[in-house]
């Protein structure tokens, strides 16, 4: 599918001046992958405490 | 009363704060360095600045008092918070950080026009220029009838003290401040949660601590009721929340602002990132502290209401009779409830679901003698009557020794006073460069602006402590300006998503999908019954829609 032109368009002006990379991880992309997966295992935990001491 | 070490160790924070205040803020030379700390601020200082700011008094005494009566169910409104986070790093972030910006709103004059810009930020300078009255209001309150403090004394130290170096030091006294009080608030918080686990019978373990709380379904932190209605749910707090969140982070002059200070964009994201990492495990920590209250309260009995002035009055208004009755009924009902929870904490195998159901029975009977009083507290003020924010203070100054009671004192002053002084730079920061130099002195030296924003700051203060002062008076005009703030988050939200997402909306498009959003919650909030955390969905979703199709038959030019 093609992208629409104001994607583009804005896509091109987020990408004008190329960002400092993480300090960690390599990729912003990569780091934000961390995060989420973190995110999931912070779920995971609550969840599985609540389940532990559910009445 | 407050032991005198405690008012040195609350004198001794003052001195600092206000010290590393005016000794950080002492070289504001033009106006990037006043609005924005000269854009310097490492990721680590912003991110703490960051939930510092989110951070107020009542986040602390109310959410504690939270655990203790409702459990940790609350938590699931920050589930969305990282998600939003990363959202916000890969779309507005880099926006907000390559226009060169002061404020959130700026950037939509650069997008659309100066009405959507002036609109947009007088919205954030209405809603926060009375929450911020709210902010000093409600803690000084708390602090007056636990502690016994002058209530006008309260809030005048922590309106005027948060005012004098905030207004001289600008932004970099603001984060400067902000890492220190966040640092005191973390120890704070660990104060309180060590102190009630101290404070446990030395035989109950940990394990049987939380046993006994999570009978009464008080540990239950992931709930996945699909029910639109219902606020503490997994599916309300990530989708709703990932609204709120995005609409506070992104599109509130007191959170943009931090993160526009940031040395790179990779620092700004960063300090986002922290705040992702981090937030879910702090609130836990303080809801955990409730939740262990709640436990500790099973062994040394708890006040039958926690507001000891309300208190007072009823036992000496006409309800006196009734009022000692349910007192007699709550004794017993704690004796009761005391030896069940005894029982639960050494119960095994097969005994324990027995003992589960006698200290269910005996905690509803507890709860029952309570909730009758606080409906006789109610009856007598003719107004609902909720003590969840004294919870958590009376515990510090009943049982905590002296200096530990100020430590603690100290970590709700740090919270409050910098919710505060990030709100006042940031009306500042709003009033001077979206409308002072945008409409009246558009050119002059930035040292006129400096000083300029020095006078705003002096007046937000004054009209955020001024506001507090009289509270008592103006409290329902304030809560009515408030709840309407509410309506326009998730459009303002929309308003950011047009002007990024879309090449073809325009300023017209965008002012009046701006209105129809907020007509739209405003509906929404009065005809159906969905939670509050969904209007933000309503107002973005609606402001875009309308917004583009008025953009799209516009025959403005398009931006």
């Amino acid at each position: 599918m093609r992208a629409e032109p104001d994607q583009v368009e804005n896509a091109r002006r987020t990408n004008a001046h190329p960002d400092d990379p993480p300090p960690v991880f390599g990729s912003w992309g990569r780091f934000y992958a961390v995060v989420i997966a973190n995110t999931l295992v912070v779920y995971l935990l609550l969840f599985l405490f609540s389940h532990f001491f559910r009445p | 009363m407050v032991h005198p070490l405690d008012w040195l160790v609350v004198l001794l924070y003052f001195a600092f704060i206000i010290g590393v205040g005016l000794r950080t803020g002492r070289d504001n030379r033009g106006i990037e360095d006043y609005f924005l700390a000269k854009r310097s601020m490492p990721w680590w200082a912003i991110g703490l600045s960051v939930m510092a700011t989110q951070a107020s008094a009542i986040t602390l005494v109310g959410t504690t008092g939270q655990g203790y009566v409702d459990g940790m169910r609350f938590i699931q409104i920050y589930f969305g918070l990282p998600i939003a986070m990363v959202i916000l790093c890969m779309t507005l972030v880099p926006f907000f950080y390559r226009a060169r910006v002061y404020t959130a709103y700026e950037f939509l004059e650069q997008r659309f026009d100066g009405k959507t810009r002036s609109l947009t930020s007088f919205l954030f300078l209405l809603s926060r220029g009375l929450s911020d009255a709210v902010v000093i209001y409600a803690p000084s309150v708390v602090l007056s009838i636990v502690f016994g403090m002058d209530e006008k004394v309260l809030i005048l130290a922590i309106g005027l003290g948060a005012t004098i170096y905030t207004a001289f030091g600008g932004m970099r006294a603001v984060m400067w401040t902000e890492v220190w009080q966040m640092l005191i608030i973390f120890l704070g918080m660990v104060f309180c949660l060590g102190s009630v686990v101290v404070g446990l019978p030395d035989s109950l373990s940990l394990g049987s601590a939380l046993r006994i709380v999570g009978t009464t379904g008080r540990l239950a932190t992931v709930d996945f009721n699909p029910d639109p209605r219902v606020t503490y749910t997994f599916w309300t707090g990530l989708v709703g929340g990932i609204f709120l969140m995005l609409s506070y982070f992104g599109c509130d002059q007191s959170q943009v602002q931090r993160y526009l200070t940031g040395s790179s964009l990779a620092q700004s994201r960063m300090s986002l990132l922290f705040n992702a990492l981090l937030k879910i495990p702090m609130q836990f920590i303080i809801l955990l502290t409730g939740a262990m209250l709640f436990v500790f309260y099973q062994f040394e009995k708890p006040p039958v209401v926690f507001n000891r002035v309300e208190l007072a009055k009823l036992e000496a208004s006409s309800h006196a009779g009734q009022y000692r009755e349910l007192a007699r009924q709550y004794d017993e009902a704690f004796e009761e409830r005391r030896q069940a929870a005894e029982t639960l904490a050494a119960a095994d195998g097969p005994s324990e679901a027995i003992a589960q159901t006698e200290f269910l029975a005996a905690d509803v009977k507890l709860g029952r003698a309570r909730r009758d009083v606080g409906e006789l507290i109610a009856e007598m003020n003719g107004a609902p009557f909720n003590d969840t924010n004294y919870v958590f203070p009376t515990f510090v100054l009943t049982y905590l020794p002296a200096g530990i009671v100020g430590l603690i004192l100290v970590a709700i002053f740090a919270a409050a006073m910098s919710t505060v002084e990030s709100e006042l730079n940031s009306l500042s920061t709003a009033t001077i460069v979206d409308f002072y130099k945008r409409y009246v002195t558009t050119s002059a030296p930035d040292q006129h602006y400096v000083v300029a924003g020095r006078i705003a700051t002096v007046v937000w203060g004054g009209f955020a402590t001024f506001g507090a002062l009289y509270m008592g008076r103006l409290g329902s005009a304030i809560e009515a300006v408030n709840r309407i703030g509410s309506f326009f988050y998730g459009s303002i939200l929309g308003v950011f998503v047009l002007a990024i997402a879309t090449r073809r909306a325009t300023g017209r498009g965008a002012f009046w999908g701006l209105a129809a959003g907020m007509a739209a919650v405003y509906l929404t909030s009065e005809y159906s019954e969905i939670s509050y955390l969904y209007y933000n969905i309503v107002g973005c979703v609606v402001v875009v829609i309308v917004g583009y199709l008025i953009s799209l038959s516009s025959p403005e030019k398009r931006a």
